[in-house]
């Protein structure tokens, strides 16, 4: 008997719009489980401390200067509720509360400092925001599995199509603006960074001589490139949707092996699966709930807050179509659309600096600049009280962490930052007004040093914001 | 689609390929791993060889000194074995990954902070609070009491009078102060052979299988200590005594080893030290596989120039302008301002090539957190 019921309802999932639910719940899942182990993995590494509690100076975000870390124990709290959080989400209990507080939580940490930023941090936060809005409990959940008692944990909006497409565009974008971005000179006719990263990883089996190779940067440059284009509409059609997730896999494999970039490569490779078919999402979810807990299966079949019953029947009669477009979900769309249409702008907005973004940086985070560049520096304030004329040099070193001092050593709107930083501690320990000027010199993607920033400005008087640095030198 | 995957890789191949008319072929043999083994046993390993070597012929020249402490020419020999001791010391300085890190015996040796290499009054007070004076009574103490600096202040001085030595030597507590420049001698031999031996018997395997390229790999930590050093030359070496933390004006006291008017050789040394590692050339001057090829490898450019070449010719440079500043240290920064200002820019000109020019093309990585890739 349980077994025609499993058979009808796995037909009728098979329909049109059936299986969007499983599609949200899988994806709702997979997001859970990374950020358990995400977060997990920052609390073990010490990472808190490292970032959060070590620094007597946080780079914050323009206009968020007010956001500050929290003292300790405080801020480690933070990170036990994300990981709980993350818990919840997976088990899809108390969903709504859930995501909302996991994505206030989680875009808080990523505004604290911007020496960690890291663009999938802030594809996590996206996929967060996304997630607010979208019935992602009402099937294999918690919440669902308890509605009778607890039904207002179940929204009122249903499982819609364009959610999971929302769901693929925003994993999409990731691939397509980091395509584009690898449109540029560096990364097409010369390899960089990928001919310096490669060499450096010699040390492989098999691969590592292969890797010295000039022709295997170049090859490697141009595929990824390729790859990162096509990949979105590669995945949405059957016919390439396989061949092209294997290469995801193995793409991401390969940057996980040779780089660095802790737990993007999963969350690409786990978060692609969005764009198969919500058949396999439901078979994967059905064979994970069959084994761990059998006697959820008949509630969790079933879909939305309209499927009174366990029966499959019941499950049929919620779709109907009038009711599919109701004027909440049209808002909805509207105010998402907007959403996405926004972060379809925002990786072009380096443009209006003219110039290369790799060397200004204005405009280089939230736009997908993954793997781009191998950059650093050398920096030195040079700090002049005006009262006696006597002046001094400053090494950054000796204020900030050794990843705040490597990050901000070639990002100009950290050096002004700091800057600013600076006069203000001067100020405040009797020195009295100074002028401060900087000697930076940095490296792009194997060319020269030379000085990033003209050693001649007095940086107290520049100011922060989103006005061109004039005061940055052109790379030559 | 796959057929223009393929027709484009073709081409790019055909065009890399076509474009390799360059010293690659010279390299054949080169990897990383060669390198370090190279720089292992090659130059690390003969390194603290020297250094032990030297500090034993100092504790001889100790002994032959302190069985007759009224014979200038003996003690002047031992000024000359130290002065020994401490070139070959700063040209492994450099190298302080593994033995000499894992079981902190820098501060054994060379306690350096902030311009501060000595704490003369607690040394004195260490010398007459002694009771049986003898390497384990040295190996209660602090650093700033102990390593080559100490010995040095014992047997120097500052006027260049070594009958204020041996008098010092000869006179009241003379005994003492005798007993502690010996168990000082026995103590630093002992660091050198400890730190010889870890890297003969097993270190130099772990270094040279660490070949790849996150933050503990052989070459990360290399290239972390080489930048660390070339930073420390030019800031706490030169830089101090300039003057720099003094809103220009001159701290000759600041500059290392003031009483042996040595500041000026020790600089050139520790800067071979970090030559050696870059050229993966030995003590003795023999040249293999270094950074410089690694460079050459990859091609690396500064301007139309082979990068490795512009910091071989940088380092010279740099010797140059050392060897021209006319007076020892202390008196230069006072007296010699532009030939000790001139040398100062150039430290920091080999500073940026090293740190930001060789960092940026060997792709190592020199903070442990995740990254974009950047």
């Amino acid at each position: 008997m349980t077994e025609i019921k499993w058979l009808s309802a796995l037909g009728f999932r098979m329909s049109a719009f059936a299986n969007i639910g499983s599609s949200l719940a899988f994806f709702r899942i997979t997001f859970g489980l990374l950020m358990f182990v995400a977060e997990l993995r920052f609390i073990l590494k010490g990472w808190i401390t490292d970032f959060y509690v070590k620094p007597q100076f946080f780079f914050t975000f323009y206009g968020f200067g007010w956001i500050h870390p929290l003292p300790e124990p405080y801020i480690e709290w933070v990170f036990y509720g994300l990981v709980f959080l993350s818990i919840l989400i997976t088990l899809g209990l108390f969903y709504r509360f859930a995501i909302v507080a996991f994505f206030l939580l989680f875009t808080y940490v990523e505004l604290l400092d911007k020496s960690v930023y890291l663009n999938h941090y802030y594809q996590v936060s996206l996929l967060a925001f996304l997630m607010c809005f979208l019935p992602m409990n009402h099937v294999y959940s918690l919440d669902n599995l308890f509605k009778n008692k607890l039904s207002f944990l179940l929204s009122n909006t249903y499982t819609q199509s364009w959610m999971l497409w929302a769901l693929r565009v925003q994993v999409g974008m990731v691939y397509f603006f980091g395509g584009v971005a690898k449109l540029r000179y560096d990364w097409l006719f010369t390899a960089q960074p990928l001919r310096i990263w490669l060499s450096a990883n010699e040390h492989l089996p098999i691969v590592g001589h292969l890797l010295t190779e000039k022709w295997v940067a170049f090859t490697l440059s141009w595929l990824a490139m390729m790859f990162d284009l096509s990949a979105p509409f590669l995945l949405s059609f059957r016919k390439t949707r396989l061949p092209i997730y294997i290469v995801v896999v193995i793409f991401h494999l390969l940057t996980h092996y040779l780089f660095y970039i802790g737990m993007f490569p999963w969350m690409m490779i786990f978060t692609a699966l969005i764009f198969f078919p919500a058949d396999l999402h439901e078979r994967v979810l059905r064979v994970l709930s069959g084994s761990t807990s059998r006697k959820l299966n008949p509630q969790r079949r079933c879909f939305g807050k309209l499927s009174k019953t366990s029966s499959g029947k019941n499950c049929q009669t919620n779709f109907n179509v009038g009711r599919f477009f109701n004027p909440i979900s049209i808002k909805l769309l509207y105010f998402l659309g907007l959403f996405i249409l926004i972060q379809c702008l925002i990786p072009f907005r380096s443009y209006f600096y003219g110039g290369n973004v790799l060397w200004h940086e204005q405009g280089f985070r939230f736009s997908w600049n993954i793997m781009l560049m191998e950059k650093n520096a050398s920096l030195e304030y040079h700090i002049k009280i005006k009262k006696t004329g006597e002046e001094f040099s400053v090494n950054p070193n000796d204020f900030l962490t050794k990843i705040q001092a490597r990050q901000m050593s070639f990002q100009p709107d950290m050096i002004l930052q700091f800057a600013h930083y600076l006069h203000q501690y001067y100020l405040e320990n009797g020195i009295g007004d100074t002028e401060i000027r900087v000697e930076c010199y940095a490296s792009l993607n194997g060319r020269g040093s030379q000085l990033l920033i003209n050693p001649n400005i007095d940086l107290v008087k520049e100011k922060e914001g989103f006005q061109p640095k004039t005061w940055v030198n052109e790379l030559k | 689609m796959k057929k223009i995957v393929i027709l484009i890789t073709v081409i790019i191949a055909i065009w890399a390929c076509s474009k390799t008319n360059d010293p690659v072929d010279a390299f054949q043999s080169f990897d990383r791993k060669s390198m370090l083994t190279n720089l292992g046993n090659n130059v690390i390993i003969p390194s603290f060889d020297t250094f032990y070597q030297k500090s034993d012929l100092l504790d001889i020249a100790i002994a032959a000194y302190t069985a007759d402490l009224k014979n200038e020419q003996k003690l002047v020999a031992v000024q000359l074995a130290w002065i020994e001791m401490a070139k070959a010391w700063k040209q492994a300085a450099v190298f302080k990954q593994g033995p000499i890190e894992d079981k902190f015996l820098l501060s054994n040796i060379d306690f350096s902070s902030k311009g501060s290499y000595l704490n003369v009054t607690l040394l004195e007070k260490t010398i007459t609070d002694g009771i049986t004076i003898d390497n384990a009574y040295i190996e209660t103490k602090g650093a700033t009491v102990k390593g080559i600096h100490a010995i040095e202040y014992l047997i120097f001085d500052k006027a260049k009078v070594n009958a204020n030595i041996i008098g010092g030597f000869t006179g009241i507590a003379g005994a003492k102060r005798t007993s502690y420049l010996k168990a000082l001698s026995v103590n630093l031999k002992n660091q050198a052979k400890i730190i010889l031996d870890d890297w003969k018997n097993g270190y130099v395997s772990t270094f040279i299988s660490a070949d790849s390229r996150d933050i503990n790999s052989s070459l990360g930590i290399l290239s972390n200590k080489l930048i660390d050093l070339i930073y420390t030359v030019r800031d706490e070496r030169m830089g101090a005594p300039k003057g720099n933390r003094n809103g220009g004006v001159p701290q000759p006291d600041l500059a290392e080893s003031v009483v042996s008017e040595s500041s000026i050789l020790l600089i050139i040394n520790e800067l071979k030290g970090i030559e050696n590692a870059f050229l993966g050339r030995t003590p003795t001057g023999t040249e293999g596989i270094g950074l410089d090829d690694l460079l050459d490898k990859l091609e690396a450019k500064s301007g139309d120039e082979l990068l490795s070449k512009k910091i071989k010719n940088q380092f010279s440079l740099v010797y140059t302008k050392l060897n021209a500043i006319p007076k020892t240290l202390p008196i230069a920064v006072v007296e010699n301002k532009t030939e000790v200002q001139a040398a100062y820019d150039e430290i920091k000109r080999l500073q940026v090539m090293l740190e930001v020019d060789m960092i940026n093309n060997l792709g190592v990585l020199l903070t442990f957190s995740d990254n974009d890739g950047d």
